[in-house]
């Protein structure tokens, strides 16, 4: 005995519509419980369960989405730490009058070792250095594309008149670099910032003495 | 075995790093750490460089020598010409020509297997000695 089912035309438009809607990824169906519902009708328990599977998607998609959006907030703070720490971990010091120091530390990319060869550049003509000390205690890891990066500011921190030296290439980062293969011979290298420093003020013609007889 | 992937240049420092913790972990020396990332760093920036892509495999080796094998699997475009690369002072990409020479400088074996078109793979070794 089939039974009789009521306004069966507009039901079925109405749950072809929410499923429409679903699919676009619009979930807030108005779940309407009728007055009337009539559970001796087929329809009602299939209408009642997708209006109840579209509103647990809805709930699902919504918590997923905030999910992500937290993700991408993460995301974004990562990205603006980095950001702070790069340009922390780039300072330009002056160390002496005309002496520039530039203590690298981490790891140095294209991109990176570009921003600190401008930085270099403009404070060396901004306050006329004249020895300029690149110290990479810091640099793990020296491979060809930091020496690279090394050499063409070396190179630049010349073409502006002032002269450059390396300091603290570590035992196993020098081992590593002649192992490359890597020519640093056109590049001044002292073992430590100490020497450096030593050797910018001696090309400045500064001497420093120590005072006899003061304990 | 551990798997980075390269996909963008950060990339190359997760290589480089995870590769120092299972040396240090197998007992390298400071220097051979140093050795075997720095040729980890050259062979994955030419991952990045030319392939865009592609997977660092790294694994302990314990027979016939006792030490770590490093893998690295592009689908990019291949090298043509394997002796010409391998040159000191030979770069396709404007380059220092270090890479590939300096990396097996670095190490006790390398070898390379390439397809133009296909994609390369690049094995290094380096072993524990005494």
């Amino acid at each position: 005995m089939s039974k009789r089912v009521k306004d069966l035309d507009s039901r079925l438009e109405r749950l072809e519509g929410a499923l429409t809607l679903a699919n676009t990824g619009t979930f807030d169906i108005d779940v309407e419980v009728s007055d009337e519902l009539d559970f001796d009708d087929p329809l009602t328990a299939v209408e009642t369960g997708v209006y109840v599977l579209i509103n647990d998607m809805g709930e699902q998609v919504m918590e997923s989405r905030k999910r992500s959006q937290e993700l991408q907030d993460k995301l974004n703070l990562i990205e603006k730490q980095r950001q702070a720490i790069e340009e922390l971990s780039t300072p330009i010091i002056k160390i002496w009058d005309q002496v520039l120091v530039l203590p690298l530390i981490g790891t140095l990319d294209t991109r990176r070792s570009q921003k600190l060869t401008e930085a270099l550049l403009t404070d060396i003509s901004a306050t006329q250095t004249k020895v300029t000390i690149i110290d990479i205690t810091g640099v793990p890891n020296v491979d060809s594309a930091v020496a690279n990066h090394l050499l063409k500011t070396v190179a630049a921190v010349q073409l502006l008149g002032a002269s450059c030296v390396i300091t603290g290439i570590r035992p196993e980062v020098a081992q590593t670099i002649v192992h490359l293969g890597v020519d640093l011979g056109g590049v001044e290298t002292l073992s430590n910032l100490a020497e450096g420093l030593q050797w910018a003020l001696n090309r400045l013609k500064y001497r420093i003495l120590k005072e006899e007889g003061v304990q | 075995m551990i798997v980075v992937r390269i996909k963008d240049v950060g990339d190359i420092i997760k290589a480089r790093s995870a590769v120092k913790d299972v040396a240090e972990k197998l007992g390298f020396g400071i220097v051979d750490r140093t050795r075997i990332s720095t040729a980890v760093s050259e062979l994955a920036r030419n991952i990045y460089l030319f392939a865009k892509e592609g997977d660092v495999q790294i694994e302990e080796l314990s027979n016939p020598h006792k030490g770590i094998r490093i893998t690295f699997i592009d689908h990019g475009p291949g090298i043509e010409d394997i002796d010409l690369a391998l040159k000191d002072g030979w770069s396709s990409s404007n380059g220092m020509g270090k890479g590939l020479p300096g990396a097996r400088r670095l190490v006790d074996l390398m070898e390379i297997e390439s397809q133009p078109g296909k994609g390369t793979t690049v094995i290094i070794e380096k072993w524990l000695k005494g």
